[in-house]
């Protein structure tokens, strides 16, 4: 190492120390000092730079934060995208719901709005005579049923008399 | 959504409440193998006042205050017979609609059902299938059984 080496070397020292250094100069100032021929007296400034050094962020990672940023930004125009498809089908839904209920509520309306046919031709007489008979088809039937229930239950009766006296003689020898 | 889906749904039940016995006139009126006979409530009152000698006071009340209307369903042909009888199918498929009596004689098989349509309103639907012919009246109102039992006999 040469005294204008030595010299650089110590101006750049100093320049670092102070925190003035710029990024080339600090690449210079680990050149020199990575140097084999390197004096004694600055060895503890090496061995300060390499520790530093393996601190310092990579060499690369500025890049690496931009390229990522960057994909970031051109991810986010794909994700909105995403967000107006998922839109569609919702609005479709609704559209459609919309729709059903109009629809609905036209049918509804038309249907409220045309009356029962009237039995303009049935008399009161008559009106009378098939309500009379209506009402007496489920009269017939309950009085049926009533029957019925009376019969089941005389016929239960009968069977529960016929086995006591079944069972009793020989409960009593 | 779910908004509107609830408000579609319940135009749906109230569509489905006030028009179930149009619905089945509407369907049985197309079916020309049966007789069909609708009285309205109108109807009903009109015929009261018309024969209120020939009712007794307690059927009167009752007819005008508790029935809503009444549908007479009535064939005496195959057809008509098979109709009503996949009316009576389908009654008996519907959860809704209780089987509150059966009875089945060499003659006739009888089948009496009870559809709540509102808080007291009912509808009763007697359906008679015979050898040859088929009978269902639907009978709607704020009625029980024992009302229908009475009307009968006020009527007589």
């Amino acid at each position: 190492m040469d005294t204008t080496q030595i010299y650089k070397l110590r101006q750049l020292l100093e320049r670092f120390y102070a925190a003035d250094t710029a990024p080339d100069e600090e690449k210079s100032l680990r050149e020199l000092l990575s140097d084999p021929d390197l004096p004694e007296e600055f060895l503890p400034d090496r061995n300060m730079m390499e520790a530093m050094s393996m601190l310092l962020p990579s060499e690369n990672l500025e890049e690496r934060i931009s390229m990522r940023i960057d994909s970031f930004a051109q991810d986010e125009p794909v994700k909105s995208k995403e967000s107006v498809k998922f839109r569609w089908p919702i609005l479709l839904r609704w559209s459609a719901a919309v729709a059903a209920a109009v629809v609905f509520a036209v049918i509804s309306i038309i249907r409220i709005s045309t009356p029962i046919p009237a039995q303009a031709e049935m008399s009161p007489e008559e009106v009378y005579e098939q309500t009379a008979m209506a009402f007496m088809i489920f009269a017939e039937a309950l009085d049926k049923g009533r029957a019925a229930i009376e019969i089941a239950d005389s016929t239960t009766i009968n069977a529960s008399v016929k086995a006591m006296d079944a069972i009793f003689p020989i409960q009593q020898p | 959504m779910k908004r509107l889906q609830l408000l579609f749904f319940f135009i749906l039940t109230v569509n489905a409440v006030v028009f179930a016995q149009t619905d089945l006139y509407s369907r049985c009126e197309k079916e020309k193998s049966i007789t069909t006979v609708y009285i309205s409530k109108a109807m009903l009152q009109m015929m009261v006042n018309e024969n209120h000698n020939n009712i007794d006071k307690g059927a009167i009340a009752m007819l005008k205050d508790k029935i809503d209307n009444v549908l007479i369903l009535n064939t005496n042909n195959s057809k008509g017979v098979k109709f009503l009888n996949g009316l009576r199918t389908e009654f008996m498929s519907n959860k809704k609609r209780e089987v509150l009596m059966r009875i089945n004689d060499p003659n006739s098989d009888v089948v009496i059902f009870r559809l709540p349509i509102g808080e007291e309103k009912s509808q009763f639907a007697i359906s008679v299938l015979g050898k040859d012919y088929a009978t269902m009246v639907v009978i709607e109102g704020i009625l029980t059984l024992e009302d229908i039992s009475r009307i009968s006999k006020g009527m007589l």
